[in-house]
């Protein structure tokens, strides 16, 4: 090979540095369009609303008519057809009870597939 | 080895960089494997959703203790088979949720791009099935962007304790 110009050595690394890091910049921008789509997707999948509804709905009819079997029957179809899930219930008045309160035990089972949610919950109630 | 002389640093950096070059092609082919398409509108509908399920929550909250929240006075109404109150409940329905909505969003009727189309479903006793009575929309639409669903389960007074349900299907246009 000939002899090359040995001149600007580090004139020409320094042009090479600065392309490869505004290369790796590039490559960080193009993957900042991502950001937050895989917490979206778990939070979209979760059905953390349909719970919480199914929840305060079981609460409200222990509160107001909690042996009402129209009410049962209306969360069943409800949750059935609207929001695709299965969804029971058991109310245990007056489970137990203390000089002040009476406390409602509540199951609440929710199902739609994919996420199961069980919760007991005590409802004090003031005698 | 010994090195005796310092020529050739040239190509030694060249080889350097283009070994670079090659490590960051196969990072990006690797890489551009997630594509993100307008489709998969996952951060937006989240965010869409969050804000139904927010304002029909702030409706069904009551002004206080004993009262009646707007929501489950709205849905009474709409159910109650009279006409007039049915009409007004919906007036009602869609300046109240609109107000919500904005509140969420901060903006003005004039960017406000969100639409919405509420109805209430019920079970008919007789034929044990779902049915639905209509809550008010943002006006007619021929067609829509896809849409985000929310709703709220509400325990209602409709002759006898009954539990309808309130859903909002929400979109952008």
């Amino acid at each position: 090979m000939e002899r090359i110009n040995e001149e600007g050595q580090w004139i020409v690394l320094m042009g090479f540095i600065i392309s490869v890091s505004l290369f790796v910049l590039a490559i960080i921008i193009n993957q900042s369009v991502t950001v937050g789509q895989t917490t979206s997707e778990a939070v979209l999948e979760f059905p953390k609303n349909e719970i919480r509804e199914v929840r305060e709905a079981v609460i409200d009819i222990a509160k107001t008519q909690p042996a009402s079997g129209t009410l049962r029957d209306d969360l069943d179809a409800l949750a059935m057809e609207r929001m695709n899930a299965f969804v029971s219930y058991d109310i245990d008045e007056g489970r137990y009870q203390d000089i002040y309160y009476k406390y409602d035990e509540i199951q609440i089972r929710f199902s739609n597939g994919v996420t199961k949610y069980n919760e007991t919950y005590w409802l004090a109630e003031k005698i | 080895m010994v090195i005796i002389d310092d020529s050739g640093q040239l190509f030694t950096i060249e080889g350097l960089v283009a070994g670079l070059i090659m490590l960051s092609t196969a990072f990006i082919v690797m890489g551009s494997i997630n594509v993100y398409t307008p489709g998969d509108a996952h951060i937006t509908d989240m965010q869409l959703k969050q804000l139904g399920s927010d304002a029909l929550l702030m409706l069904d909250t009551p002004g206080s203790s004993g009262e009646k929240s707007t929501l489950k006075e709205l849905a009474e109404k709409v159910s109650s088979g009279s006409a007039v109150q049915a009409d007004a409940a919906r007036a009602e329905f869609r300046t109240a949720f609109e107000d919500e909505l904005k509140k969420g969003t901060g903006t003005s009727i004039v960017v406000d791009s969100i639409r919405y189309n509420a109805t209430v479903y019920y079970r008919d006793i007789g034929t044990d099935s779902i049915k639905s009575y209509p809550l008010g929309d943002t006006g007619a639409e021929i067609a829509r962007q896809p849409a985000i669903s929310t709703g709220r389960l509400l325990l209602v007074d409709s002759g006898g304790n009954r539990i309808f349900r309130v859903e909002v299907r929400l979109w952008r246009e």
